[in-house]
């Protein structure tokens, strides 16, 4: 049920921030790709396998949208959840917000660059010219959404309970760290 | 650990397979469910785009494209407006008294061919309003999505307008919604003339040579080539989407690319990024049939 639930809000949000919120705010220069660094949020602070279809579900979804080849970006984004998996492993990243959002970041790039060679390898009309500039939205675009991306789901996923293990265990932390910094600030307060 | 680890490399490679299926689907099912996907999505695309405080805030959103009529297309002038809330109000009210135009224009050609002993209605294209909900989508080639479908009335290829200037044709179609291919998309073919010299060709999508702006290329097959830069290149009509005379693009530079063959790039009469609603035409695109041929008798 939670699955689903976060499945589906994740879904609407990327829609609705990829397609209707960024072209009609964001400057040119500025292209985050909500539906990756959603499902790399997910996959690096909730459970491994929810994490990969969530990474299937919403390429899915950029595919049906965001592709000139139906497919191409699925496998794209699937292949760079592989590679990050398999170089880095969840281990390292422990539910680490910041780690996370560097996660993103370099998957950002090895998703869309694993779409250009690709894409070209098929023969897209994909310049390098037009193929950097949207690179480099992409990387900049990514770098100021991960990081709040990344806070907001680890913060769901710790109070719906989707979170196991490492992660679970550093977000508990944070909480009793935070609990304690107010209890103090409020006992400073009372007296 | 390792058994959940095994699990997660299976699901991985189920998924990549599953997407490689994805792939290999046939491009008549992707364009249904991408078309019946943004019907799906419209209804939060259309709301989210009310929600927008600074739609059309662009001076430039009130630049009409000039008439291939009009010579030399001259720089805009865009003068300094301060008041931007108030310019977007004009843009607002002058794109909805344009949809209501076409709706007046459409019941009047309607009530023309009905009543009895009138002649033929005045030629004018056609049309649906419909409002961009979204555009530039990561890497998609360049198309727009609309809030109109074929509950709508409109139909795959259909030609699109944006102030009675070419924006491009219908590429995928869902009930309430569907995606415009505009002219600069390399799938999008439209029969064009050159204004002056009347020259004859294909126009089709390409990309710009620096890589930034996307332009067009008209084909032409002749000897010679008497078109010039800054000539206006408007439909021909003979595609069967588009009426004749509707203002397709500016030229740009003229090239021989084969012994009888020219290639002009052109800079197309619409920039996407200022288009914030369109003209759909619904007129049916006439199945051009074949011209009978004469039934050659043997002399015996």
């Amino acid at each position: 049920m939670q699955a689903v639930f976060c499945l589906t809000l994740f879904s609407v949000l990327a829609i609705v921030l990829q397609f209707g919120v960024v072209p009609a705010v964001a400057p040119p220069l500025i292209r985050p790709d909500f539906c990756l660094i959603f499902a790399l949020a997910a996959l690096v602070m909730g459970p491994r396998e929810f994490g990969l279809v969530c990474v299937f579900l919403l390429g899915f979804v950029a595919d049906m949208f965001g592709s000139s080849r139906f497919g191409l970006l699925t496998i794209s984004y699937l292949l760079a959840a592989g590679a990050l998996m398999g170089l880095t492993g969840k281990d390292m990243v422990r539910g680490d917000t910041l780690l996370g959002a560097l996660l993103a970041i370099a998957g950002t790039l090895l998703a869309h660059g694993a779409y250009v060679l690709i894409g070209r390898a098929i023969g897209l009309d994909l310049p390098w010219s037009r193929a950097g500039a949207q690179l480099l939205g992409l990387a900049i675009g990514g770098a100021l959404v991960a990081m709040p991306v990344m806070f907001v789901t680890g913060k769901l996923f710790f109070r719906i309970g989707m979170m196991d293990g490492a992660e679970r265990e550093t977000w508990l932390l944070r909480e009793r760290a935070s609990a304690a910094q107010r209890r103090r600030a409020a006992r400073a307060g009372g007296r | 650990m390792r058994r959940k680890a095994g699990r997660s490399h299976i699901l991985f490679l189920t998924l990549l397979f599953a997407s490689l299926l994805l792939f290999l689907l046939p491009d008549e099912q992707v364009s249904s469910l991408r078309g019946r996907a943004l019907s799906a999505v419209a209804p939060v695309l259309n709301s989210v785009r009310d929600w927008k405080p600074s739609q059309n805030l662009h001076p430039a959103s009130l630049e009409t494209p000039a008439s291939p009529t009009s010579a030399p297309a001259a720089p805009a002038v865009v003068t300094p407006v301060e008041n931007t809330s108030q310019l977007a109000q004009f843009a607002a009210e002058i794109d909805r008294l344009r949809a209501e135009t076409i709706t007046l224009r459409s019941d009047n050609m309607r009530l023309h061919s009905a009543l009895p002993g009138a002649g033929a209605a005045p030629m004018q294209p056609n049309g649906l309003h419909a409002d961009v909900i979204s555009r530039r989508m990561l890497w998609q080639e360049p198309i727009l999505a609309i809030n109109r479908g074929s509950a709508h009335g409109i139909h795959v290829h259909a030609g699109v307008l944006h102030r009675n200037a070419v924006l491009g044709r219908i590429a995928d179609i869902g009930p309430g919604a569907a995606t415009v291919a505009l002219t600069t998309h390399r799938g999008v073919s439209i029969a064009a003339r050159l204004a002056d010299c009347r020259q004859e060709g294909v126009l089709q999508g390409m990309q710009g040579v620096d890589g930034s702006e996307r332009l067009c290329r008209l084909q032409i097959v002749g000897r010679e080539c008497l078109a010039k830069e800054g000539e206006q290149i408007v439909t021909s009509g003979f595609d069967g989407a588009f009426p004749a005379g509707l203002w397709l693009g500016t030229v740009l530079k003229v090239a021989k690319s084969a012994d009888v063959q020219w290639e002009i790039t052109v800079r197309p009469a619409c920039d996407e990024s200022r288009v914030e609603s369109v003209q759909v035409l619904t007129v049916d695109t006439p199945a051009v049939p074949w011209p009978e041929m004469p039934i050659l008798k043997r002399r015996n």
